[in-house]
Parts: structure tokens; C-alpha cells; sequence
């Protein structure tokens, strides 16, 4: 029944000829030179772009329409063509959102709305029909894609198309999972169904068992830093890198809010086994970056969400910081919050054997690099109306600069130390 | 087995099967008529020497004559057959070339350090005994600062940047030749900005802004043809032209930037919006820039937005006229008004006018819009002598300045003639037809014809 409701409802929004028609400019016999197919292509988005976007009450494209324009972005042979079907795929979701949040601010309520049997260009399904098997997006190709990208940037004889190709569906894929991602989680933090989530195509694709989830946090990670490498480079190249870097951030934020939200839903305890266990990509990460110090700080260097690079630097800091004071904590009850917080450890290097300690622990260059970071995303939270915090923390990160100097005359301030010393001590002065 | 992300063998489209080269034979034919003229020629010599053997006392000025007259028929029809597959062939691609030479940037602002208030407030802190800063390590010091994100930071937590700050940074900017300098600056400027229209947070007390004849002269000094007095230069494929310097990137995202506060703080006036608007459509004209068309795209919806209500259909007048004053008479206008996104109200209108005064210019014609359109209707495709790349720009530009706003709505008399005129270039053309853009102009008006009919 649904499925007849739902095929009837395609035939009404885009007629069947139009579909055949528009369709057909891209059914060429064959006999074409790059040129031909590139034209009838660009012709083909053009019609797309007449039927479904121009007109205020324009025919949403079908699941057919979709796919072919996707086919092009993946297969298309030039970078004109791959752009432009790139371009009307972001405006075609902008036009057609299959899932958003809808009901009034005043009352508060929101709920989500979707599109049943909306197109995707991810296909997590086990059959796949035969015309679609090429094009659409398994979870190893999301995995797959994402180490061809590392593998793109660091060696020259890649192709420059495929190279290009690449970078445009894996910036379109992530985008695609974000308009999915973002709706779903702002009704989740209110009404804490966690379904909304668990059908997001982000959990769908990482909770494929065909993902091996440490592996593919790992290659993000050196794909992000791969991506900065600061060699010569065609334009076109600099504002595609950027742009795969920035997917790529958001790609990484987006997990991190997922794996919190399915923490907050186990501990409600609306998951069920089926749900699965992973590690959440914040452990890995911080785990990561653990092992390699040139990863750390060209990480933290890229790496540009506030509120998750303090997490992660805090995390970091607190496996070396708060286990020795846990048990006194305890007994002694004072709020054990205090730890996890910048100030709270920046509090600990105001105590030279303390500050001793971690230095020697995590290395003296580190330990400034941690600092710094950390203090640059906690001043994107200072209020304004929040003076003392803000006096406090410039403070305590001025203290532990000039304890680290105090501990061991040897150690050297890194440049990025002095710039973060500097910053503080000029917050400061505008407060005063 | 299942590689879903090899590309290269997957598609059927693309692939050019391998009949291509014979059928290209077949209608070249170039080789064909080298070994044709070959056959003949040494046919001739067979002959010659056959004639020389029977008669030694044989007189070949005359002969050689005949045979110099023969080469040379050879050698013209050979060059006649190409000439008319040269026609056949061509139908070229859009593109400009809209930079020429890059001139030396001006000198940077290192001198003038001694003037940066943070630099000296810092320097009599305490923190500058770890610290270590001296006037003459001040310019290091900075640009670390800058690249790391301190700088940032500092000035958008401390809501207010400092004249020479704002100098350095935009210098940076424009000309560095670094990209971490460059970029960070341009990180710099877009959040100083982006902060006076956020709702949380101060908006940073910017000293100074850059103006608009700053901005024009980078660009001119990245070798564009801004003036509209210089024609504008087709590209051309052995074009030894270096292109604008990765620069340009960071000028567009300052110039989207400031359009995007305009609306609280107006930085250009109305005629350089205007100037800034057919600027970024000629970027978008030139190949050298096509990585970045969505970086233009992206600049041109800021720039499009930041008009005022009432000062649109005006400025959008005087940016179509401005445009098709300048514009070659060729692919490249389709080009154009396929630059605009025409989604939204406010493209929508522009890419109308454009293309309408893109018709008023191809067709040298100064009447109404009945008129516009029986002159297409007008137009005998049939005819040889029919100029059909010109038939098609004009088909692509009618469709887009009647449905690209209501005009086809409101007027169906327009309405009408614009579908007989779809029905000439869909019906009168022939799919025989073997004309340079013979099948496009009938397989668009065909589609076209399609939408017309079915509401």
C-alpha cells in the first residue's frame, strides 16, 4: 500500500514524459567525443535546473533524476561538468530538504519531518539493484574514498580529474550527511529520541560492519593533515583542499556529536544491543595524537571547533593531570568538575612539583602546545560579562608559562607559547 | 570485484567506443585525400618515367607545367575539403582570458612596525621578559601570530583592531606570496567582519577598512583588463598569459566579506557594487579561474544581496547594459547569463535583463518586446545562409529572459510567439541536418517546445 501511495505521489510531482524526456538528452548512442557528452550533460542539468529550481513552485526531481545527476558528479569527465552537478545537487537539497524540523518557536515543540523514500546517494542496503550498484555510496566506499584522498594528495601521479573528482563527491557526501545529521539532532537534544539519530545516514554509515571505525578515524586524521601541505599549487587545487579540509572538520565534528548523543541515550537507556559498541572517535583521536607529536600540533593547528578541540586537549591533559588527585578528590568531596576544566588544570602547573611532573610526562614542547590551544578555543567562549572568568584564565595561563620556565630554566618557550603568552597578557590589559 | 570508486571504466557515456576513430576518418577524410593525391601523384611520375623511357628526346617543360598545375588543383581541393570540415567542426567553447601581465606589487608595511600599538603596549609587560620581543624581531613575531590564530582571537576578544593591524593584514592579504599568510589574513578580516552582523558577541571596532579603489588596484595589479575600454581577449589555448596570482582567492572572499555587513556598514557605494557584480561575471568567464566558480558563485550571491531593496532594478539595468555593451557576440554570452544562479528573486531578475539586453544588442534592435521576439520568430532556419550558432544563443537568451522573471507569465502573447518560434527551430530543422549547432538549436527548441505545451 505505502508503496503504491509513495509512486503515485512521484508520477504527480514529475510527470513521467518530462522524466523520459529530460533523461533522454543523457542517452546518447555513444558516437560521442568528451566534448558531445559533456555538452548533452550540461544541457541535461540545465533542464534539471529549469524544471525543479526555476519556477517558485518548482517539480521536485525523482529518485531517477537524482541518481543521474549523482552519476555525473562521480563519473563526469571534465571539471565543468562535475562542478555544475555538484553545484545543483546543494541547491536541489536546499530546494527539497528530505528531513527538517518544522513547528513554531512560540510553542516550543519541534518535530522532524521526513521524506519517506527520499533519494540518498549513500546506498547501506545489502541487495542493490543492478543499475544502481556503481553509483551509489557503500560504507567501504565511504572509507575507500576518504584514503584515496590521502593517497591523492601526497602523490603526484594521480590524476589531476580523479584527484578533483574525488575531493568534489567526498565535500558533497559529507554535506549531504550534515543536511541528514543536523535536523535529526536538534530534535534529539529536545525530545531525546534517539531513533531520529539511530536512522541518520551518518549512524547508518558508520555502523556498518563493512567500516572499521579506528581505521577510518585514523585516515581522517592524516588526510586532514595532508591536506594543509603548503607545496605550490594550481588555484583551483588551494580552494579544493580547503574545502575537502573543511568537510572533513565537519565530518569530524559531526561524529563526536553523535557518539555524545548516543552516550546520553545509553545512559537513558533507549539503546538497545542492537545499537552496537564503538569506541567514540574523541578516544581515538586523543589516543592518535598521543603517539605522534607532529599529528598533535598540526592538528590542533587545523582543527578549528572550539568546543571540541577544548575537549580534546582537556581529555588529553586529564589522562595525565587527574589520576593521581582522584582518590584525595574523592574523600575530600570538593566538585569534581574542578579537574575537567582548562582553569581547574591550569591550576595544577601553579604547583612547581606538579607542573614538574607533567612536563616530564608529556614533554615541554607538548605541554605548551596543549595549553595554547586550549586557551585560544576557552577565549571563543569568554563573554564579554564574563570578566573574571576571562581575568582569571588569561592569569592562569601566564602562571603556567612562566612556572614552565620557573621548573627548569632549560625549557625552551616554543614561538606558538610566546604568541599564546602574548595573547593573554594583551587580554589582560584590555580588561584592565 | 566491487570497486565502486575506480571511475574510469564505469561509464558508457564517456567512454568513447572505439569506433570513434574510423567514423572521424569517414568524415575528415584528410588522410583519405593524402593518399588519394599520393596514388595520383606517383601515377604521374610512373607515367613520366615510362615516357621518358620510350622517347629520351622528349621536351618535359611542357609536361611539368601540366603537372605543377595538377599538384596545385590537389592542394586546393585538399584545402577547400578542409576548410568545410574545419566549419563543421567548429563549435567553440566559452572562455576569455582576462588577465594579462601581473605587475609588481607595492612594497610592504615593514617600516612602519614601529606604529603598532599592540606590539608596544606588549613590550613593556612582564611577560616580555620570556617572551624576548624587540622591535626588530616584531615583524616575525606577527606574522605567527597571525598564522597561528592568535591574533584573531586576540582582536575579537579585545573587540577592537588597531589601524596598522588592519593595514598589515589587508596588505597580507592582497599581495603576499605566501599562502599561510595570506589565508590566515584573510581568516582574519572575514571574522572581524562577520562580527559586527552577529547577533552573540561585540562587534569589533574596526579603525580601517579597506576602500573600494584599494581593491581595484590589486586586481589590476593581478593583470585584470578592468577597464571597459579594453576589449576583453578570447582565449586562446597556446595562451602563454600567467593568469591572476593565487591572491585572488582571498580578494574575493574580503569582497564577499564586506558586501555581507553593507547592509549595516556600507563600504563600497551602489555603482561599485555594480562594478564588483560584472566583475566577478568576467572572472567567471575565464578558464584559468574554473576551479574557483564556486567561490565566485558563492561571492556573487553576497554581492547580489547587499543592493538595497529599491536600488536593485536599477542597478541591474545598468549591470546588464553594461555587460552586453562589452560582451563578444558569441558563445560566450550564454556563458554569462548561465553565470548567474537565477534561482533566487533577485538573480532571477538579473539574468533576465541580462540576456534581454543581450538580445537587444545581437539583434541591433531598439523595439518592444513583441517585437524582440517576431524578429526570432523571423529568422528562416532553413535558409543555408542561416546562422545557426546565433540562432541557438538567441533561443538560450529568449528562454532565459522570459522565464527567468514573470514576463511570460504576465504577457501571453509573448508567450505565443516564443512558441512559434520553438516550433520553427524544432520542426524546419532537419535531423539530417549536418550544419555546425543544427542538432543543438533543434534538440533544445524540441525540449523546450515540450514545457511550453504541456502547461
Amino acid at each position: 500500500m505505502s508503496k503504491a501511495s509513495s509512486s503515485s505521489r512521484v508520477m504527480n510531482s514529475y510527470d513521467g514524459g518530462l522524466e523520459a524526456n529530460t533523461l533522454a538528452m543523457l542517452d546518447s548512442t555513444g558516437d560521442k567525443d568528451d566534448r558531445d557528452a559533456n555538452e548533452d550533460r550540461l544541457m541535461f542539468l540545465g533542464a534539471v535546473r529549469s524544471a525543479s529550481l526555476v519556477p517558485e513552485n518548482g517539480i521536485p526531481p525523482s529518485k531517477k533524476m537524482y541518481q543521474a545527476i549523482f552519476r555525473i558528479l562521480r563519473f563526469g569527465k571534465r571539471l565543468e561538468v562535475i562542478t555544475a552537478s555538484f553545484q545543483i545537487l546543494k541547491q536541489l537539497h536546499q530546494r527539497f530538504p528530505w528531513v527538517y524540523v518544522s513547528g513554531s518557536a512560540s510553542s516550543g515543540k519541534h518535530e522532524l519531518e521526513t521524506i519517506e523514500e527520499a533519494w540518498s546517494p549513500f546506498n547501506f542496503g545489502s541487495d542493490v539493484g543492478s543499475d544502481d550498484k556503481e553509483t551509489s555510496v557503500r560504507s567501504s566506499s565511504f572509507q575507500q574514498l576518504i584514503q584515496n584522498m590521502n593517497k591523492g594528495v601526497s602523490e603526484p601521479e594521480e590524476s589531476d580529474l580523479k584527484i578533483l573528482r574525488n575531493m568534489f563527491l567526498f565535500e558533497y557526501l559529507v554535506h549531504f550527511l550534515k543536511l541528514d545529521f543536523t535536523p535529526r539532532h536538534q530534535v534529539y537534544e529536545e525530545t531525546m529520541d534517539w531513533s531520529l539519530l539511530k536512522e541518520s545516514s551518518l549512524n547508518l554509515l558508520l555502523a556498518s560492519r563493512k567500516v572499521n571505525f579506528k581505521h577510518l578515524m585514523k585516515d581522517c586524521l592524516s588526510t586532514m593533515c595532508a591536506l594543509v601541505d603548503p607545496s605550490e599549487k594550481s588555484i583551483s587545487m588551494v580552494e579544493l583542499q580547503k574545502g575537502s579540509l573543511s568537510a572533513m572538520k565537519e565530518l569530524l565534528v559531526m561524529i563526536m556529536e553523535l557518539d555524545a548523543s548516543k552516550k546520553k541515550a545509553d545512559i537513558e537507556g533507549v539503546t538497545t544491543r542492537g545499537d552496537g559498541v564503538r569506541t567514540p572517535a574523541l578516544e581515538i583521536i586523543v589516543d592518535e595524537l598521543t603517539y605522534d607529536g607532529y599529528l598533535l600540533s598540526s592538528f590542533l593547528q587545523v582543527f578549528d571547533n572550539p568546543k571540541w578541540k577544548l575537549e580534546i586537549v582537556l581529555q588529553y591533559l586529564t589522562k595525565y593531570i587527574t589520576k593521581p588527585s582522584v582518590r584525595t578528590r574523592r574523600s575530600n568531596g570538593p566538585p569534581a568538575d574542578e579537574s575537567k576544566t582548562l582553569n581547574g588544570i591550569l591550576k595544577s602547573f601553579s604547583n612547581g612539583t606538579n607542573a614538574k611532573n607533567i612536563t616530564k610526562k608529556i614533554g615541554p614542547g607538548i605541554v605548551q602546545i596543549l595549553i595554547g590551544h586550549a586557551f585560544l578555543a576557552q577565549l571563543t567562549f569568554a563573554n564579554a560579562n564574563e570578566g573574571d572568568s576571562l581575568t582569571e584564565i588569561c592569569n592562569s595561563v601566564i602562571s603556567a608559562f612562566t612556572n614552565l620556565k620557573r621548573v627548569d630554566q632549560k625549557i625552551e618557550i616554543l614561538p606558538f607559547g610566546k604568541e599564546v603568552l602574548f595573547t593573554a597578557e594583551m587580554v589582560l590589559k584590555a580588561k584592565a | 570485484m566491487d570497486e565502486p570508486l575506480d571511475f574510469e571504466n564505469d561509464d558508457p557515456l564517456v567512454n568513447p567506443p572505439a569506433t570513434l576513430e574510423q567514423r572521424r576518418k569517414k568524415v575528415i577524410g584528410l588522410d583519405d585525400l593524402l593518399s588519394d593525391f599520393y596514388k595520383e601523384k606517383s601515377k604521374i611520375l610512373n607515367k613520366q618515367n615510362r615516357k621518358r623511357k620510350a622517347s629520351k628526346l622528349y621536351d618535359s617543360d611542357e609536361d611539368e607545367h601540366g603537372q605543377e598545375a595538377l599538384l596545385s588543383k590537389y592542394v586546393d581541393d585538399c584545402q577547400n575539403q578542409m576548410d568545410e570540415i574545419d566549419g563543421e567542426e567548429d563549435i567553440r567553447e566559452w572562455g576569455l582570458s582576462m588577465f594579462g601581465d601581473q605587475k609588481t606589487p607595492t612594497p610592504s608595511l615593514h617600516a612602519d612596525l614601529v606604529s603598532c600599538c599592540l606590539l608596544k603596549e606588549f613590550m613593556n609587560t612582564q611577560s616580555n621578559q620570556v617572551v624576548d620581543l624587540r622591535p626588530d624581531t616584531g615583524a616575525n613575531f606577527l606574522e605567527g601570530l597571525l598564522v597561528n590564530g592568535c591574533l584573531t582571537r586576540l582582536v575579537l576578544t579585545r573587540a577592537c583592531a588597531e589601524k596598522f593591524i588592519c593595514k598589515w593584514t589587508v596588505n597580507l592579504l592582497l599581495y603576499s606570496s605566501k599562502e599561510d599568510l595570506r589565508s590566515s589574513a584573510c581568516d582574519f578580516w572575514c571574522s572581524i567582519l562577520s562580527s559586527q552582523i552577529e547577533i552573540n558577541g561585540a562587534p569589533v571596532e574596526i579603525d580601517w577598512l579597506p576602500n573600494y579603489q584599494e581593491l581595484k588596484e590589486a586586481l589590476e595589479s593581478y593583470g585584470f583588463r578592468i577597464n571597459s575600454s579594453q576589449d576583453v581577449e578570447l582565449a586562446k589555448a597556446d595562451s602563454e598569459s600567467q593568469g591572476p596570482p593565487p591572491n585572488i582567492r582571498a580578494w574575493l572572499k574580503l569582497v564577499a566579506a564586506c558586501c555581507q555587513i553593507r547592509c549595516k556598514n556600507p563600504i563600497f557605494s551602489t555603482s561599485q557594487v555594480e562594478e564588483i557584480v560584472e566583475i566577478l561575471v568576467w572572472l567567471l568567464l575565464d578558464r584559468g579561474l574554473h576551479g574557483l566558480s564556486l567561490l565566485l558563485h558563492d561571492c556573487l550571491i553576497s554581492v547580489i544581496g547587499s543592493f538595497k531593496k529599491e536600488e536593485w532594478v536599477s542597478s541591474c539595468e545598468e549591470i546588464a547594459n553594461s555587460l552586453a555593451s562589452r560582451v563578444p557576440q558569441d558563445i560566450n554570452c550564454l556563458r554569462i547569463v548561465e553565470s548567474v544562479s537565477g534561482i533566487d528573486a533577485r538573480s532571477k531578475l538579473l539574468r533576465s535583463s541580462i540576456s534581454n539586453k543581450m538580445l537587444v544588442v545581437l539583434l541591433d534592435h531598439k523595439g518592444s518586446d513583441a517585437n524582440l521576439l517576431s524578429s526570432l520568430m523571423s529568422i528562416k532556419v532553413k535558409e543555408k545562409n542561416c546562422n545557426l550558432m546565433k540562432t541557438y544563443i538567441f533561443l538560450v537568451l529568449a528562454e532565459n529572459w522570459l522565464f527567468s522573471s514573470k514576463l511570460a507569465e504576465e504577457k501571453p502573447v509573448l508567450r505565443d510567439m516564443w512558441a512559434v518560434f520553438l516550433r520553427n527551430c524544432s520542426c524546419q530543422i532537419n535531423t539530417t541536418d549536418l550544419r555546425p549547432y543544427a542538432s543543438k538549436v533543434r534538440t533544445r527548441a524540441a525540449y523546450l517546445l515540450q514545457g511550453c505545451s504541456s502547461n
